[in-house]
């Protein structure tokens, strides 16, 4: 029914006065951005995200197709290439721990993941070529290839690589030349300053690709052309980016600063480290809301409600609430191909949840029946869209 | 639920401390002034424009919205979580009537984000987005789609570049 000329004035004027449209709605397609945002703050996995802006032009406008919000993530498994050593198809699979389904993402050929961080994976190849990709958005970014590393093949003889050439066999001699190289950078990883601003201008600052040589480090800041090199006299087995400095640990347990903007200066912080070294300890630094972690990775002792992601290249600590699909007091590992496993695990590689309360191994869904023949190396990479 | 049909007294004895709030279908509400301004943002400043003597008119707000809407108020005012949905007073009971008034029908939700929207009620906004939210985890956007009767309106290049984008996560 329509309402009589005085409450038309009325409305006139009352929506005068408080700026309002009367126009009704007509379907969700309609919704005013405003409130499209509203929604959109609410979701929290990056694939619903991504789903949400898909549907019409009129979500995907009112949106960002990078969203700040988001929480805290739980990685996804990056799965080998199965019988395809080179990850020829040009894709791999991706397993979501929270989603429990496996999602495809492209994924370069001939290229190898010496780390992941952040969601941004740091590749090798085709041959020494080095580069970051985001496989969640596609993204790329070109670093200065690895020849260029300084001190790259100091400590490696020629008997060195006969004898490392000679280890690879089966699948993975076919990629024997990216195999070498990465023996050489053991791994990589992208550092960044935790920051509290979400602006994208901080994101983007001081972000610094680590590599890990056979000795010391070597380190690339967006807008240079090179590698810088520090600490040759240690083998760093994890870095972290911490109030500035770069933060690098020894698998011993000697953690040194470095300072990286003007002159590059090493600083040994720790040189007799709070824990007794054992040769089968795997350590790492992770970030966490409370500042930097050292981790060292042994049996029995509890983190509480936390869980703790060692991924190939950045490790982190969050609290498990609000995390969907996942449990607390449990470490997302996998081993790195270089590491010796604890015992009770077997010799080769593995991924899984490492429950600390009852020291049990729980498997994914997506461990594959022959463990032995992964290869590359499943690696965890957390979803970001930035 | 809201007084309805109290057009019959309206003009005579105005009731202290109530006002009277008018649906677009034309339906009349008698509520406490105070219960909506406390929560309702375009209230409040209707009545302090002075609308507070005659039937406001709410255009686009429908009978059954209106009603939904002016229960939340009442309840939220009544249990002092007017600050919105963070409030420490914001016990079980409220948690239970959002969680209630939660299990609309979809039109319904429509209607209910449509209304919270022009009333600027920000906790029944902010109840009726995490709704639709939650309804919307793990659908493809096909599933979207139909869920939300939205049709696909990108031109074949647009649609090209959305697949492009983020195709991992369209299946």
């Amino acid at each position: 029914m329509s309402p009589p000329p005085s409450i038309k004035n009325q409305i006139a004027h009352l929506n005068r006065t408080l700026l309002r449209s009367n126009r009704k709605l007509m379907s969700w397609y309609d919704l005013p951005a405003d409130v499209l945002q509203l929604i959109a703050a609410r979701i929290t996995l990056h694939a619903d995200y991504i789903r949400f802006r898909a549907v019409c032009s009129s979500w995907r406008g009112a949106v960002s197709s990078r969203p700040c919000h988001l929480p805290p993530q739980l990685p996804f498994l990056m799965l080998p290439a199965r019988g395809d050593p080179s990850g020829g198809s040009g894709a791999r699979n991706f397993y979501s721990l929270t989603e429990h389904r496996t999602y495809r993402l492209e994924f370069p050929t001939h290229k190898h993941c010496l780390g992941s961080s952040y969601g941004w994976l740091v590749l090798l190849g085709p041959s020494t070529a080095l580069s970051l990709l985001n496989p969640f958005t596609g993204s790329q970014l070109r670093l200065p290839p690895a020849t260029q590393i300084p001190h790259l093949s100091d400590t490696v003889t020629a008997a060195d690589v006969k004898s490392r050439l000679s280890e690879f066999s089966g699948e993975r001699a076919k990629s024997t030349s990216a195999g070498f190289w990465q023996h050489l950078i053991r791994k990589a990883k992208l550092c960044r300053q935790r920051s509290s601003s979400s602006s994208s201008s901080s994101k983007e600052q001081c972000v610094v690709v680590v590599a890990f040589p056979k000795a010391g480090l070597a380190f690339w800041q967006r807008g240079r052309k090179a590698w810088t090199h520090a600490g040759r006299y240690w083998q760093f087995v994890d870095v972290e980016f911490y109030k500035g400095k770069l933060y690098a640990i020894t698998r011993g347990g000697i953690l040194s600063t470095i300072e990286i903007d003007t002159s590059v200066k090493e600083t040994v912080i720790i040189s007799s480290p709070p824990f007794s070294y054992n040769g089968s300890s795997s350590v790492y630094l992770a970030e966490s809301a409370e500042g930097l972690l050292l981790v060292v990775r042994k049996y029995g002792e509890s983190i509480g409600d936390r869980i703790l992601i060692v991924e190939r290249g950045t490790s982190m600590s969050l609290p498990a609430s609000g995390l969907a699909g996942c449990k607390g007091n449990c470490i997302y590992f996998t081993d790195e191909y270089d590491v010796c496993s604890e015992g009770q695990i077997t010799g080769g590689l593995d991924f899984g949840v490492f429950c600390l309360e009852d020291g049990s191994v729980q498997r994914l869904p997506c461990y594959p029946q022959d463990a032995e023949s992964l290869w590359p190396f499943p690696s965890w990479v957390t979803p970001n869209l930035w | 639920m809201a007084t309805t049909g109290a057009s019959d007294g309206a003009s005579a004895a105005k009731k202290e401390g109530l006002v009277t709030l008018m649906s677009g279908d034309g339906e009349i509400f008698e509520v406490e002034a105070a219960a909506v301004a406390a929560l309702s943002v375009t209230i409040r400043h209707a009545i302090e424009e002075g609308f507070g003597d005659r039937p406001i008119p709410l255009p686009i707000v429908g009978a059954r919205a209106l009603a939904l809407a002016v229960e939340y108020c009442r309840k939220h005012h009544s249990l002092g979580g007017g600050a919105g949905e963070d409030s420490a007073a914001y016990d079980d009971e409220l948690r239970a009537f959002d969680h209630n008034l939660a299990k609309v029908d979809r039109d319904t939700l429509f209607d209910l984000i449509e209304a919270a929207n022009y009333l600027e009620i920000e906790g029944l906004l902010n109840l009726m987005c995490r709704t639709v939210a939650e309804m919307m985890k793990g659908k493809s956007v096909e599933e979207l789609r139909r869920t939300f009767d939205v049709s696909n309106d990108y031109t074949p290049e647009e649609e090209e570049e959305v697949r492009r984008e983020v195709s991992w996560a369209l299946d």
